[in-house]
C-alpha cells in the first residue's frame, strides 16, 4: 500500500519505521511501568536482544516451514527479510526474553516484566501487521466485499497487484490491538505471570479465523484437513493457554469473591437492608464510649426443622464489636441517602441492625462498641464491665487479623497476644469468643489462658463471612452446648446457604461461584 | 431504591476493591495460583512509606552509625521509586518474601520469641550486630503493623 515513507529527505521502509515505533513505544512503556531510571538501560538491551532474536526466529520458521529450498543458502538466507512467520518470532522472542530476564533482572521483577512484555507483544503484533499491510505482504484472498483493498505500488510484495483483496493484515492488526486492550484490562485483575496464558488463548483464536482469509497460499494453506500451518500451530498454543488459564480463572473467581466479600465482611446479610432495631427490642442505658443495652425479649416460639418449639432465653451477655476501616467511603453516601439519616451511618451500624433481632433471642445484656470507639480501651472497658456482672458472656469480634493480632485495618491493631496475657486467668465468665479475623487461630491459646472456655476462629485467611449468622441461629437453641451448635451449623451450612435466597444470589450471581465452590474455598472456623 | 442499593453496594464493593487491589496487589501476593487475601492488604497498605521513614531514621541514629554496609543499603533502597521493588527489598533484608501474603503476615504478627529467623536474616543481609538486627526488625514490624489502637 505504502511500502516506503518519505520523512523529510529520509526515505525509509514503512516496516522499518513501524518497527522503530514499536521499539520506542515498548521502551517507554517498560520504563514507565517500572518507574526506575536505573532499569531503563536494561530494558533497552532487553528489547534489542528480544527484537533481534524474534527477527531471527521469524525468518527461521519461514525458511523451515515455507521455503525449505532456502536451507541450502545457510546463513545467507537470513540476510533477507522478505518472509517472516509470526510464530517463529513469538517462540524465539519468548526464549530470548526468558534468557535475558533470568540473567539480568531480579527475581521479584520477573513476573511483572513478563506480563508487560506479553502485552507489548500484542501491541507489536498490531503495529507490525500494519507494516505488512503497507508492504503488501501477508495478503488476503480475492474478494468482492465492499472494503476490499487493491495494492498498486510497484514495490508491494503481493503478486496480486491491482486485484481486490481482503485486507487481512488489518484484520490481524485490529485483533492485535484488541488483544492488547483485553490484556491491559486483565492486567490488574490477574495473577502476575499469567498474561502469557491469556495471550495463548486470545492470539490463536484470531489467527485461526483470519487464516481463512489469507491469500498467500505458498505458506502451506492446506497442511492437513484443509487447515494451514499457522492454524495447526494455533491449536496446541490454545490448549496450552486454556490449560494455564483455567486454574487462574478459578482463582480469579475466588479473588472476585474475596474482594467482594471483603466489603461484605461487615455486610453479612446487610444487602437485605436491615431496618434499625425497634426501640421495643432493647433499652440503651449508656451511650457514648460504648453502648450498653438490655434486651427485653424473654420467650419465643421458634420454628425448628419445620416444628414450632417454645424457647426460653437464658441469662447471657455479649460484647459485640465490628470494625473495618476500609469499607466506608464508597458506601457512605448511599447509606445516608437510603436511610435518610442525618447522623453518619456506617456499615458496621447496618451489621448491628442485622444481628440485633438474632442477638435479642440469645442475650440479655449487650455491650456494643460503635465504630467511633473501636479501640483496645473499649474492649478493656467492656470485658471489665462484663466480668463484674458475674454472668456468662460471649465476645463477637468482626474484624481483620493476622498472626497473634486482630485489627480493624491499617490504623494499628486492636488486640494481640500481649494484651491477652494481661488478662491471664481473669476472664472467669467468658464462655465463647468468635473471631472473624484471618489467622484468629493464632490467638486461641492466648484467649484460653484468659479463661475463655470456647473459641471459634479461622486457621488461615478467612473467607467464610456468612458463618456467624447460621451459627447464632443454632446457638440460640443450645446455648449450653456449643459443640452441638457448632456441629449442627457445619452440617447444615451448605443447605442453609442454598436456601437463603440473598446469600445464594450473592454467591452465584454476584461472585460467580456455586455454593459448593464457595464453601470449598471458605473453610469453617475451628472450635477450640 | 432497595434494589438499587443492593446492586450499587455489590458493584461498588467489587469495583473499588479491585482498583485497590491494583495498587496493593504486591502486598498481598499473587504468587502463581496462590489465592489472594484481603487481610494482608488491609493491614499493610499505607505503611510502606512509614517503613521507609523508620528505616531511614534508624540509619541516621547513633545505634546504627557504625553499620557502614547497612547505611549504604538504606541509601540505595530509599532511592528506589518503585514501591513494589522498595517493599520487596526491605522485606527481603529480614528474610521475608513480600510476595507471599502468609509469610508477610507471619512476620508482622510474630511474637517476640518467634523473630529469631528474621533477626538472623537482617544480621546476614545487612552486616549488623545481633542487637542492631533485633532493633531494626522490631522497628520494621512496628512501622508496618502500627501501634495499638487505643483511646
Amino acid at each position: 500500500m505504502m511500502p516506503f515513507l518519505q520523512i523529510g529527505s529520509l526515505n525509509i521502509a514503512t516496516s522499518q519505521f513501524l518497527t522503530l515505533v514499536v521499539f520506542a513505544l515498548s521502551w517507554v512503556i517498560l520504563s514507565l511501568s517500572f518507574r526506575n531510571g536505573m532499569l531503563a538501560l536494561k530494558h533497552f538491551f532487553l528489547l534489542l536482544f528480544v527484537g533481534v532474536s524474534s527477527l531471527f526466529g521469524a525468518r527461521l520458521f519461514h525458511i523451515i516451514l515455507e521455503k525449505p529450498a532456502l536451507i541450502d543458502q545457510g546463513l545467507k538466507a537470513f540476510q533477507r527479510l522478505d518472509g517472516m512467520v509470526f510464530y517463529g518470532a513469538f517462540f524465539m522472542g519468548f526464549l530470548s526474553f526468558l534468557l535475558f530476564a533470568k540473567l539480568f533482572y531480579q527475581k521479584h521483577q520477573f513476573k511483572k516484566l513478563f506480563d508487560i512484555a506479553v502485552i507489548l507483544t500484542a501491541m507489536s503484533y498490531g503495529f507490525l501487521r500494519i507494516a505488512c499491510f503497507a508492504s503488501g505482504c501477508c495478503w488476503g484472498k480475492l474478494t468482492a466485499v465492499p472494503w476490499a483493498v487493491q495494492f498498486f505500488h510497484p514495490h508491494s510484495i503481493t503478486p496480486l497487484r491491482g486485484l481486490p483483496l481482503h485486507p487481512v493484515q488489518l484484520y490481524d492488526a485490529a485483533w492485535g490491538f484488541l488483544m492488547m486492550s483485553i490484556m491491559i484490562g486483565a492486567y490488574r485483575r490477574m495473577p502476575r505471570g499469567q498474561m502469557l496464558a491469556l495471550f495463548c488463548v486470545l492470539y490463536p483464536v484470531g489467527r485461526f479465523i483470519t487464516e481463512f482469509y489469507r491469500g498467500d497460499s505458498f505458506r502451506g494453506d492446506n497442511l492437513l484437513f484443509g487447515l494451514s500451518t499457522s492454524q495447526w500451530l494455533s491449536i496446541p498454543l490454545f490448549i496450552y493457554g486454556v490449560h494455564r488459564l483455567l486454574p487462574t480463572l478459578k482463582s480469579k473467581k475466588l479473588v472476585n469473591s474475596i474482594l467482594s466479600m471483603t466489603s461484605l465482611l461487615l455486610l453479612t446479610g446487610c444487602l437485605d437492608l436491615p431496618e434499625p432495631p425497634s426501640s421495643e427490642l432493647f433499652s440503651v442505658y449508656k451511650k457514648g464510649y460504648v453502648e450498653e443495652m438490655v434486651f427485653k425479649s424473654q420467650d419465643f416460639t421458634l420454628e425448628v426443622d419445620g416444628q414450632e418449639v417454645p424457647f426460653k432465653k437464658k441469662k447471657r451477655n455479649l460484647l459485640f464489636l465490628a470494625a473495618d476501616d476500609y469499607i466506608q467511603d464508597q458506601f457512605l453516601g448511599k447509606i445516608q441517602d437510603t436511610y435518610n439519616s442525618e447522623e453518619p451511618l456506617r456499615l458496621e451500624d447496618l451489621v448491628w441492625w442485622q444481628y440485633a433481632p438474632l442477638i435479642d433471642q440469645i442475650y440479655n445484656y449487650v455491650i456494643r462498641v460503635p465504630y467511633s470507639s473501636v479501640s483496645y480501651g473499649a474492649i478493656y472497658h467492656a470485658l471489665n464491665t462484663l466480668e463484674k456482672r458475674k454472668e456468662p458472656y460471649d465476645v463477637v469480634l468482626l474484624t481483620h487479623g493476622y498472626h497473634n493480632h486482630i485489627s480493624s485495618g491499617s490504623n494499628g491493631y486492636l488486640l494481640s497476644y500481649q494484651e491477652l496475657e494481661v488478662w491471664k486467668g481473669q476472664l472467669k465468665h467468658l464462655n465463647l469468643v468468635f473471631m472473624q479475623a484471618c489467622f484468629g487461630q493464632t490467638l486461641v491459646d492466648s484467649w484460653k489462658q484468659t479463661g475463655a472456655k470456647n473459641v471459634l476462629s479461622y486457621d488461615g485467611f478467612n473467607r467464610n463471612f456468612f458463618y456467624l449468622e447460621f451459627f447464632l441461629r443454632n446457638y440460640r437453641l443450645t446455648p449450653d452446648n456449643i459443640e452441638m451448635a457448632y456441629e449442627r451449623t457445619n452440617s447444615t451450612l451448605p443447605e442453609s446457604l442454598k436456601q437463603n435466597k440473598l446469600y445464594k444470589k450473592l454467591i452465584s450471581k454476584g461472585l460467580g461461584l456455586g455454593v459448593e465452590e464457595y464453601l470449598e474455598h471458605s473453610p469453617n472456623p475451628n472450635l477450640n | 431504591m432497595k434494589v438499587d442499593l443492593k446492586v450499587g453496594i455489590l458493584v461498588l464493593a467489587a469495583s473499588s476493591l479491585i482498583s485497590q487491589y491494583a495498587y496493593s496487589s504486591f502486598l498481598t501476593g499473587w504468587a502463581g495460583n496462590k489465592s489472594f487475601s484481603v487481610c494482608a492488604e488491609e493491614v499493610v497498605e499505607g505503611n510502606i512509606m512509614a517503613t521507609d521513614r523508620i528505616i531511614h531514621e534508624a540509619a541516621l541514629s547513633e545505634d546504627f552509625k557504625s553499620a557502614q554496609y547497612f547505611q549504604q543499603e538504606v541509601t540505595r533502597i530509599t532511592q528506589i521509586s518503585d514501591l513494589e521493588s522498595k517493599f520487596a527489598e526491605y522485606l527481603g533484608k529480614v528474610g521475608v518474601d513480600a510476595s507471599d501474603p502468609e509469610k508477610l503476615l507471619a512476620f508482622l504478627g510474630a511474637k517476640a520469641d518467634e523473630r529469631s529467623s528474621y533477626i538472623q536474616a537482617a544480621q546476614t543481609n545487612l552486616q549488623l550486630s545481633p542487637e542492631q538486627a533485633e532493633k531494626l526488625t522490631s522497628r520494621i514490624v512496628l512501622a508496618l503493623k502500627g501501634e495499638r489502637r487505643d483511646q
